[in-house]
């Protein structure tokens, strides 16, 4: 074809100039060449540059420095560091830190995200305020503002370890205490109720949400049962609470003793306790968080002197064939379905198959945790000057994780919202005409088309949150930009191999993700024809 | 059939009543908005417990501020003697608020950034209602808001009489003819440069005449209907462009002998391979290896072509030259690149000179660039002086490093907003583009800019720009950071302009063509008031991420409002240990205007949608 | 078919010729062996099954598509890859689409005044009135400062043809200009082009309003796979049809 033009084209009459620019055949080709020249000229004038003002400081482009000692200690790392490793091992370090925090940041982002998102869709008034209220927040503030807001309070509000130390008075209180207590007859059930403190923040509280679970057990029990048993089935969650809550909760609803008498013993706890059922402390140094150890560890050995866990691999290992298995599961399981029409009860074989395997062998290797606490002498007193054991989390990576992650989940909540609005309630009228109830509706129906709206842009938001880790730099986390465009570049005084290097690993990432969207993408197109 | 009637007529109608009290008021709103099922019952329930948790440990907080006090810890003992266990301070804010809007702006030039700010309202006025009266309550608002301001800085009198001249001036102006505004549009950006800088006034004069040069030239260029004078121009085009052309390719030649001479001897492999010690580093060392190998080796491809190419035109001119200077041809034509030089500035010239014939836009734009830049360059500096010494209309200079706060965000937000506007629009029709080149440059700026976070692109304008540009060139650290940040939206707004181009119907287009409209044509009339008015939520979302972003110029030592200066705030000894009161105050800040913008997109895209339907 | 094509007398001054025209979509040869010609004043209509590469053809004409052999004259100027010819081929000929393509952020009178303005250079004002006349002719002058989307589906139509005589073109070029409207629309439409047709405006139509062709076609050209299979004088061509197609085609749409 391209020919038969050519020749008819030829035929009338020869070649102009004004052909180059005027015709359709040569203009595209015209402006494309003149359009290379100018962008090789620009390369080249860069090049040249760069060059000669490398040429006029009396340096070169070398990346030898990578294998020089670093020099410099990284607080944070996931495999072993030493200030007498190399920069090169100091970037990976860095690397490993950057991808940690985005790893966890949009794990911690799609939960919230999808849970806002969802919420804000709600018909329930204050609820769907309370989470627009969120998401307006979050979208309009800037990002490091949450990042720096986040690292101030979380260190400057939190106690110091000293504060969570068992000292000798504490334990002369607590025998004071326990003198007082005898007399005032018990630390007994009745003298809790007797002392609650009605005017308190927590009582009201209390009593809010004792009466949002009534009411709503009613509610659910109203509309199956009459009135009489509805009324006994309400009950039985609202007692439960009331046992519950002066039983766990009673020091903050009731304190036993007046606070005249409390006062003239001394307090009787240190001034600070750990939470989540007093295994993790925060401090103003960082969060200690209990360590998984094994008493019988598969060892381990290195590769290119990166350590390979084999007691890990072997957990990744057993979680892989517990999803294949589990796959398989289900496939059967709709294989029957469509022969017999009927479908197996399969969620117990399910959670069977995907968590058994997995604690059988957290037995087998003897998991237990390692809690971080101060070595205690004989009599109970505290001593040292910080926790030992478990692990010390650094502020830095607390306060990037939770502001990347609130501030992340903001948008996926909106790009949630707009993904299921976007499926019309059209949809779900005729899942609902065809009989389908709403769970399948949701599940057959409705997610389906509402991912395909959703996953894209909630890729692009998880990229987002990768390179917003580079925001890191101002809590003085050392991810990627820490290490290589931070503390790396400036010892070694060598800009341009070190921001060279930065972005080509940042344009890798990114890459690499968004590859993986297009491959979603294309999946998704197929699956339309 | 017969005996049994199925007729049955209504007698009276009835007449509506109000539904039962269940289902209206107060009762009915509850029931379906609080607690229409059990799940929403605890929602509720859950609901009013954050709700007053934060209340009731917020409040009192609140209740106690402080407003006058010298240091945090008077404040604290203000809140003590009230009674209370915590209170803000927001006499911290009182202190230093002007340090958060202006960094260390000189406080007796704090009228100077206010003008800019109301004349940038006067100037946003015909970009968001073109020829509507609203513009002139714009205007009349943007004045009152902006002599309010310098009562507030107490400014001194000659600023406030000079500002309310010129706002009475404009908004008579927007008054009689609202789209005169435009030319407060047009004038704003050299106005505002000088404004805040400072400076002689003969330096917007001169930008402003040598704008008005090339478009003089332009306009004589497209509009005159003389032949000759058409020749004439195309003419002297053609051979401004051969020697440019011919400057191009001398300055090639030794860039090349240059930089391949470098790049021999360079020691850019020297890293790797040395110290491997190990398989890591040895299988690090010699992927880069291959990829410095491979770069290598496609540019001496390029150069050895050009080697060729060039020196058998060089044997033909060398043969040419002997013909007509007889044994010693000029030294000229003994070059190889020589050959490339007349090569290139005659088919330049030729290229050009036919373009220009016919009036083509692009010509005519680089004619209107030459003429003004020329004037710019050359004549520019020479009246400057000269009238700076007969007339000095100068106010003081204020250097880059004491602008901060939100002055600075605002600088940097307004113009690489305003910047990147028309390069995402071109970056997206270079995507859409049907030619290879163009789209592949456009994907490939594109996808780099949006695979790199903003961060090390500032690094890049703070550290690497210079090893880019010729030696010896420095300019000002915010223009470096406003070109940056000016790339990385238009990256962004590229692909929300793509969006908006691939959403219209290719009747559109369809339509535009066969009217004979051109390209530029088009895409201008038709193709970028629908595709931009589709995209308005994208853009004003890319803007309000960069105003957002505009933070980050902290990290390269600029004063922004946030980091910079809330760090000097938190730094003084008086005001240490204070953190809620300056957060909540520049976060209070950032989300009126970023929330503003978004609702305001919202309006418009309503707007916009009612207007055609 | 090529004795009635040597029967066909071409009267007066040639507006239109197409020699032997040939076009492709990758492999797909929609348009074999083209030959067409149009006197000035000619109005046909061309009608075919969907997919007979009709309306290619007549897009071919102002070049929204591209031929890749033979030859193409129009009104003088052949159509090359010479931007310049393609231009002044738009320029004289006027197009009106199926889907109207008018322009929905710009008035009607916008629509009728953007192309003369910037294409033809004629001053805002002359323009307009230009523009109002051509309005008042297709009977929407007080619509004049609505948009498109305030308008009825035949209203938006009659402003496309309104959009197109701006332009005075000497040509006017109809693609399937009726199929997107309601039935009580389409009238208003074709008796707008029926008053043009009848000021002497060389029209090609690509159409299957039979009752139009009846009324005001000089002929009728019937389209199959690419190629033209009969043309005829309209009363001919549905009163004594030769050939085979035709007949299967006129049965399919007059049947019922």
């Amino acid at each position: 074809m391209a020919f038969a033009t050519s020749r008819a084209e030829a035929s009338k009459g020869g070649f102009r100039l004004s052909m180059l620019i005027y015709d359709t055949r040569f203009r595209a080709i015209t402006l494309q060449v003149v359009a290379l020249i100018l962008f090789l000229l620009f390369i080249g004038w860069l090049t040249d540059n760069v060059i000669r003002n490398l040429d006029a400081k009396g340096k070169d482009i070398n990346f030898g420095f990578l294998w020089v000692r670093a020099g410099y200690d990284i607080e944070q790392t996931l495999i072993p560091y030493t200030n007498d490793s190399s920069h090169g091992r100091a970037v990976i370090i860095g690397l490993l830190n950057t991808l940690v925090v985005a790893f966890f940041g949009c794990i911690l982002a799609t939960v919230i995200g999808v849970i806002v998102g969802v919420l804000r869709l709600s018909n329930n008034w204050l609820i769907s305020r309370l989470m627009t209220i969120y998401v307006e927040i979050f979208r309009n503030v800037p990002l490091l503002l949450w990042i720096l807001l986040t690292f101030v309070v979380i260190s400057e509000t939190m106690p110091a370890p000293a504060a969570f130390k068992i000292t000798p008075a504490i334990l002369e209180s607590r025998a004071a205490l326990e003198g007082i207590e005898a007399q005032a007859g018990g630390n007994g059930f009745w003298s809790r109720i007797t002392g609650l403190q009605t005017l308190s923040l927590p009582f009201f509280l209390w009593l809010l949400a004792l009466i949002g679970i009534s009411a709503s057990a009613w509610q659910y029990a109203r509309s199956r049962l009459d009135a009489g048993k509805a009324a006994l089935i309400a009950a039985i969650p609202a007692v439960l609470w009331i046992v519950a809550a002066l039983t766990v909760f009673s020091p903050s609803l009731s304190p036993v003793l007046a606070d005249s008498e409390a006062s003239a013993i001394g307090p009787t706890e240190p001034a600070a306790s750990k939470f989540f059922f007093d295994s993790i402390a925060l401090t103003n140094r960082g969060t200690n968080v209990p360590a998984p150890l094994l008493d019988r560890p598969l060892g381990g050995t290195e590769i290119v002197s990166v350590p390979v866990n084999y007691s890990v691999l072997a957990v990744i290992a057993v979680i892989i064939v517990s999803v294949l298995a589990n796959r398989s599961v289900i496939r059967r399981a709709n294989k029957l379905q469509e022969t017999t029409g009927t479908r197996p009860t399969t969620w117990w074989i399910s959670l069977l198959i995907l968590f058994l395997p997995l604690i059988l062998l957290l037995v087998a290797l003897g998991l237990h945790w390692e809690v971080p606490a101060f070595p205690v002498n004989d009599e109970g007193v505290s001593q040292g000057f910080n926790f030992r054991g478990g692990i010390q989390v650094m502020h830095s990576f607390t306060a990037l994780l939770i502001a990347l992650s609130l501030y992340t989940s903001a948008f996926i909540a909106e790009i949630v919202r707009a993904g299921i609005q976007a499926i019309s309630r059209g949809q779900s009228e005729a899942a609902a005409a065809l009989g389908l109830r709403p769970g399948r509706t949701m599940k057959l129906v409705i997610l389906p088309q509402a991912l395909r709206v959703i996953i894209p842009p909630l890729i692009s938001q998880y990229l987002n949150l990768t390179k917003n880790t580079s925001l890191g730099i101002a809590v003085s986390y050392l991810d990627l930009r820490g290490t290589l465009g931070g503390i790396t570049l400036n010892q070694t005084g060598r800009e341009l191999e070190c921001m060279l290097l930065m972005m080509l690993i940042y344009l890798t990432i990114s890459l690499i993700i968004s590859s993986g969207m297009n491959a979603f993408n294309s999946a998704v197109k197929l699956k339309e024809r | 059939m017969t005996d049994t009637s199925h007729l049955w007529v209504r007698e009276e109608m009835l007449r509506p009543e109000p539904p039962p009290l269940r289902e209206a008021g107060l009762v009915k709103w509850v029931r379906e908005n609080l607690v229409s099922s059990p799940v929403n019952t605890l929602l509720t329930v859950a609901g009013l417990l954050v709700a007053v948790w934060g209340i009731w440990t917020a409040f009192p907080w609140w209740w106690h501020s402080v407003w006058n006090a010298s240091s945090l810890g008077e404040c604290r003992e203000i809140v003590a003697a009230a009674g209370g266990e915590s209170g803000a301070c927001w006499a911290v804010i009182k202190a230093r608020w002007h340090q958060f809007l202006f960094g260390f702006y000189p406080p007796e030039h704090y009228w100077r950034p206010i003008l800019t700010g109301g004349l940038l309202f006067a100037a946003l006025a015909p970009v968001l209602f073109w020829n509507d009266r609203k513009s002139a309550h714009m205007v009349g608002f943007a004045g009152i808001a902006t002599l309010a301001a310098l009562y507030a800085v107490s400014a001194n009198s000659l600023a406030f009489a000079a500002t309310a001249v010129i706002f009475a001036v404009i908004w008579v102006a927007a008054s009689l003819r609202p789209a005169s505004l435009i030319w407060v549009t047009g004038l704003f950006p050299f106005i505002s440069i000088w404004l805040i800088w400072g400076g002689s006034f003969w330096n917007p004069v001169n930008q402003l005449l040598a704008i008005a040069l090339g478009a003089l030239v332009a306009r004589v260029y497209y509009n005159n209907t003389s032949k000759w004078l058409n020749d004439a121009f195309a003419l002297v085009i053609a051979l401004a462009a051969a020697y440019v052309a011919s400057v191009v390719i001398g300055y090639s030649d030794a860039i090349s002998t240059d930089f391949f001479g470098k790049l021999r001897e360079a020691s850019f492999w020297q890293g790797f391979g040395q110290q491997s010690d190990n398989v890591f580093s040895m299988v690090f060392g010699a992927l880069a290896s291959v990829l410095v190998m491979a770069l290598t080796a496609a540019i001496w491809l390029l150069l050895a072509i050009t080697y060729v190419f060039s020196a058998v035109l060089n044997y033909n001119l060398a043969d040419l030259a002997g013909l007509i200077w007889g044994e010693t041809p000029p030294e000229w034509a003994g070059s190889a690149w020589a050959g490339m030089i007349s090569l290139g500035a005659l088919l330049a010239f030729a290229l050009v000179f036919v373009a220009a014939r016919n009036r083509s836009v692009v010509i005519g734009i680089l004619a209107g660039l030459l003429a003004g830049g020329g004037w710019l360059l050359y004549q520019a500096p020479k009246m400057v002086t000269y009238m700076a010494t007969d007339l000095p209309l100068t106010i003081a200079p204020v250097s880059s490093n004491m602008i901060g706060g939100f002055l600075l965000a605002l600088i940097i937000g307004v113009t690489a907003i305003a910047a990147s506007l028309p390069l995402g629009i071109m970056l997206a029709l270079g995507r859409r583009s049907d030619m290879w080149l163009m789209k592949v440059l456009s994907v490939g700026f594109i996808e780099f800019i949006r695979g790199v976070p903003l961060i090390t692109l500032l690094f890049t304008a703070s550290l690497l720009l210079q090893y880019f540009l010729p030696p010896q060139t420095n300019f000002d650290l915010i223009l470096r950071v406003i070109i940056l940040a000016a790339l990385f939206s238009a990256a962004y707004l590229a692909e929300v302009i793509r969006g908006g181009l691939a959403a219209l119907p290719r009747g559109q287009y369809e339509a535009g063509d066969s009217l004979g409209l051109t390209y530029w044509q088009a895409q201008r009339l038709i193709i970028m008031p629908q595709a931009l008015k589709i995209s308005i939520p994208g853009i004003v979302s890319t803007f309000i991420g960069l105003f957002k972003d505009t933070t980050l110029v902290s990290f390269v030592g600029l004063l922004d409002p946030l980091r910079g200066v809330t760090t000097t705030v938190r730094a003084d000894i008086n005001w240490k240990g204070i953190y809620w009161e300056p957060y909540i105050f520049v976060g209070a800040i950032f989300f009126i205007i970023c929330f503003g913008m978004s609702r305001y997109s919202m309006y418009l895209e309503r707007k916009l949608k009612t207007d055609h339907r | 078919m090529t004795t009635a094509q040597k029967q066909l007398q071409i009267p007066g001054e040639i507006a239109i010729e197409i020699r032997k025209m040939n076009k492709w979509y990758g492999q797909f040869h929609v348009l074999r062996d083209i030959d067409l010609t149009v006197a000035r004043g000619e109005r046909i209509v061309i009608c075919g099954p969907s997919g007979s590469g009709k309306s290619t053809m007549i897009r071919c004409i102002n070049r929204l598509e591209e031929h890749q052999s033979g030859d193409i004259i129009v009104d003088g100027t052949e159509l090359t890859n010479d931007l310049k010819n393609i231009d002044k081929v738009r320029s004289e000929v006027g197009m009106v689409f199926q889907h109207f393509n008018l322009f929905p952020h710009l008035t009607i009178l916008e629509n009728c005044t953007l192309a003369p303005i910037w294409v033809r250079k004629i001053p805002k004002k002359q323009a307009e009135e230009t523009a109002m006349h051509f309005l008042t002719k297709v009977k929407i002058p007080d619509q004049a400062l609505k948009y498109p989307g305030q308008l009825s589906g035949g209203q938006q139509q009659r402003v496309a043809i309104a959009r197109s005589l701006c332009m005075r073109p000497r040509i006017m070029l109809f693609d399937e200009p009726t199929s997107a409207l309601d039935p009580e629309m389409i009238k208003e439409v074709l008796d707008t082009m029926i008053e043009l047709a009848e000021e002497g405006m060389t029209m090609l139509c690509v159409t299957h309003e039979m009752g139009f062709a009846q009324a005001v076609a000089n002929r009728v050209v019937f389209m199959d796979q690419g190629q033209i299979v009969e043309q005829n004088a309209p009363k001919e061509f549905f009163s004594n049809p030769q050939s085979e197609r035709t007949k299967l085609f006129l049965s399919q749409i007059l049947g019922h």
